[in-house]
């Protein structure tokens, strides 16, 4: 059952398409921040600077970029960033398991948890969190996996099936072998997911809010 | 405040749960929930002011949302929704406790519905949980009596405030910004000394839970126990007792002693001492306890009182301590109900009393064997084919009077101590022994002359010794009786009737266990029947009565009088 909030019924709801930023806020897990974009701009939120992960932290507007080009990962600092402990100039690579240090006390971790797919997960080592407060992001590409495996992008450990997300002209679809209801439809093996829908299933259930600025 | 993972208790608890089938205004009939799982969904506002982003789990009684006030502040929300009083009561009472490593309860508010919201502290953070399951094979020392410190500090504050929390567990235990968090104390109950138990309903995960909160009781000695368990996994990674099933887990914590070898002191003897079966022998409190640690007390934590320091100060020599304790304990044998723990008042008696008691026993234990024989003699004749006899009679009624006291004296001795079940039969198989040659003696005085047994002279299949019967009438001579009353006493742990803790002062169940195994003793040595059972419920019923026996209410008093 779902209470719709009555501002979000002033959004324009006929626009299913998913912003480039939403959150993934999945019921018994947690908050994650996912973005859509080939480059995102980590930096503190001002009103000047928009950064893509804006995380309230002591960094400047625009601090480092991710890139993703094809199955690559790179960043590129733009202030202070080292990446496994050695001060970064210019632009490195990125591999599973790297850690980042934006600033003196931002301290990530790039993951890249599934060798099948290319979407990656920033986790927060530091207490910082991003603004609106996730507890991870995701770097969504080709495919991203929910479920119990340690493979999968969230770790949902009391969840006893696995479900993919993945963007396809742009907009989030949803797939899994048991029968979930999409916006209180049922939609057996999943379906296309819009802004503000809601995922349920047996033992499961997870919505999508974007990200408005 | 990540993942939870499933307790065994769960499927239980939707199961019992009525509410989970009730259609209630926010839920109606028709709704359709295949999750199954939580009632709002995110960005609903079912509370003015904040928006449900996500909900977090399940707690004590209620479903935690993660929600934003329209501000943008960050909270918890919890959903009361069986809407007691008294668990609203439970919150209410902590809503203004300050202490750094107790989650902050900010508010109660409800909603148009009229269902309770509590607004909470919201920790990002993982819980302690989460953290044990990424080191399954536990926490460093100091990071672990880090972690432990905070815990202790914040039920020890819960404590100073009368409040017990009775659901501590690591997925309850947060940690923000390096500060842990204890949070679903909301289940916290007021407790003074009248009002130690009261919910019969079994709260917590069983692994933390203590052995009397099977019973109701929910004193500070099961946070205590909690602490131990916690303690024991952050140090090991896994818990003292686990097991396939709940009830297998509850076992473990009624019977199971902890297997503390592996921790290194001064942990092992603070593990050990904190999952005492008998709440008596743990520590008081979590103060206590973590004084015990050498753990400091923080700056934060409550000042203690002179009292608890001077315990603190003396559980510092657990050795001599415990030396002391262990003789008052060890009369509890973990086979009995947990609840039928020794009370160290009632232990202590003066031989003198000791003896009174015994020559009250005897007296008592000797006229209702007198009785106890009529009725047996009468209940054989009616029953059986047996012939009454005024000799065989008084032959009865002595040896019963024998019999039992024979089983007043060791238990006597025996009471409050702990002893070892074998050694004791085998005594107790000596009384037996003698008990039958004075039986006898007695039917040779008396010429009481017993039947010889109904198979006669139809030997069973296997052999006994000729000189066990009369080789013409098949009489049960010296040696038959020695055995048969041997094998009674050693069979039967009479001792266990006589104990002042059991569990009623007379079980009908007792008296039917030795009727049958005497009736077994007596068919295996071919002794004449119905005289052993006869003699067997004589003795059952004059130990039963005759020995003294506290009530629950009485052990009660006594526990909480001293």
């Amino acid at each position: 059952m779902i209470r719709i909030a009555p501002d979000i019924l002033e959004c324009d709801m006929n626009d299913s398409r998913p912003a480039d930023r939403f959150m993934l806020w999945i019921d018994s897990v947690g908050g994650y921040m996912v973005s859509l974009s080939e480059e995102v701009v980590l930096g503190q939120p001002t009103r000047l600077a928009a950064a893509d992960v804006p995380i309230l932290g002591d960094l400047g507007g625009r601090h480092a970029v991710i890139r993703r080009e094809g199955n690559d990962y790179s960043i590129e600092a733009l202030r202070t960033v080292s990446v496994n402990d050695r001060p970064l100039r210019g632009a490195c690579r990125l591999r599973d398991g790297c850690r980042l240090r934006l600033g003196d006390s931002v301290r990530l971790l790039f993951r890249r948890p599934h060798a099948f797919s290319n979407t990656a997960r920033l986790d927060f080592v530091s207490s910082h969190r991003t603004q609106p407060s996730a507890d991870a992001v995701l770097l969504l590409a080709d495919t991203c996996l929910l479920g119990p495996s340690l493979r999968c992008h969230v770790v949902c450990r009391a969840w006893t099936a696995a479900v993919l997300l993945y963007p396809r002209q742009g907009e989030i679809y949803c797939r899994t072998d048991k029968p979930v209801v999409i916006d209180g439809a049922v939609c057996p093996g999943g379906g296309r997911i819009g802004r503000y829908s809601r995922v349920e299933g047996d033992g499961f259930s997870f919505n999508l809010e974007p990200i408005v600025e | 405040m990540a993942n939870q993972r499933a307790t065994i208790l769960k499927p239980n608890d939707r199961e019992n749960d009525p509410r989970s089938a009730e259609p209630s205004a926010a839920n109606p009939p028709g709704a359709s929930r295949p999750g199954g799982q939580f009632l709002h969904a995110g960005g609903s506002k079912p509370l003015a002011g904040y928006t449900i982003k996500r909900a977090v789990g399940r707690g004590g009684f209620g479903e935690i949302y993660y929600a934003v006030s329209d501000a943008g502040k960050e909270v918890a929300l919890k959903l009361v929704r069986r809407n007691l009083d008294v668990e609203l009561r439970g919150i209410r009472q902590c809503l203004n406790l300050k202490h750094p490593n107790l989650l902050a309860i900010h508010d109660i508010r409800r909603d148009e519905q009229g269902d309770a919201w509590v607004v909470m502290e919201y920790v990002a953070d993982r819980n302690l949980e989460t953290v044990l399951e990424e080191n399954p094979r536990g926490l460093p020392a100091d990071e672990a009596l880090d972690w432990f410190r905070g815990i202790a500090a914040g039920v020890a504050y819960l404590h100073d405030r009368g409040i017990v929390h009775r659901d501590l567990k690591p997925g309850n235990i947060f940690r923000d910004e390096g500060i842990v968090k204890i949070g679903d104390y909301g289940l916290s109950k007021y407790i003074s000394c009248n009002q130690r138990s009261g919910q019969t309903e079994s709260i917590g995960t069983v692994h933390y839970m203590a052995p009397e909160v099977a019973g109701g009781r929910y004193g500070k000695e099961i946070d205590v126990y909690a602490l131990g368990v916690i303690l024991y996994e952050l140090l090991t990674g896994r818990v003292p007792f686990d097991g396939e099933s709940v009830g297998e887990v509850l076992m473990k914590h009624l019977t199971a002693k902890p297997d503390v070898s592996m921790l290194p002191q001064p942990f092992r003897d603070v593990v050990a001492r904190a999952l005492e079966k008998d709440p008596e022998m743990r520590y008081r409190s979590a103060a206590e306890m973590s004084a015990a640690l050498g753990a400091k007390p923080r700056p934060a934590a409550a000042p203690q009182s002179p009292v608890v320091a001077a315990v603190a100060a003396s559980s510092q020599y657990p050795d001599s301590a415990r030396s002391a304790t262990d003789k008052l304990r060890g009369f509890w044998d973990c086979r009995y109900n947990w609840r039928e723990k020794p009370i160290p008042a009632m232990l202590v008696k003066s031989p003198r009393e000791k003896l009174a008691e015994l020559a009250g026993s005897l007296l008592v234990g000797s006229l209702t064997a007198a009785v106890m024989c009529f009725v047996a003699e009468l209940l054989g004749a009616y029953f059986t084919s047996y012939v009454l006899k005024p000799e065989r009679f008084a032959w009865l009624l002595l040896v019963g009077a024998i019999g039992a006291c024979a089983v007043l004296v060791p238990a006597k001795f025996w009471e409050g101590r702990r002893g070892d079940a074998v050694a004791r039969r085998f005594i107790m198989m000596v009384v037996g022994m003698c008990v039958g040659a004075a039986a006898f003696w007695l039917s040779e005085a008396l010429l009481a002359g017993l039947p010889a047994a109904a198979g006669f002279p139809n030997p069973p299949d296997y052999r006994l010794p000729t000189a066990f019967y009369d080789a013409e009438n098949g009489r049960p001579m010296l040696p038959a009786h020695v055995a048969v009353f041997g094998t009674l006493f050693l069979l039967i742990r009479w001792w266990r009737q006589a104990d002042p803790l059991r569990r009623a002062r007379f079980s009908l169940g007792a008296v039917f266990v030795s009727v049958i195994a005497a009736a077994l003793v007596a068919h295996l040595w071919q002794f004449p029947q119905p005289i052993l059972p006869m003699l067997a419920a004589t003795i059952s019923v004059s130990v039963q009565l005759a020995a003294p026996w506290l009530s629950a209410r009485q052990r009660r008093i006594q526990r909480e009088g001293c």
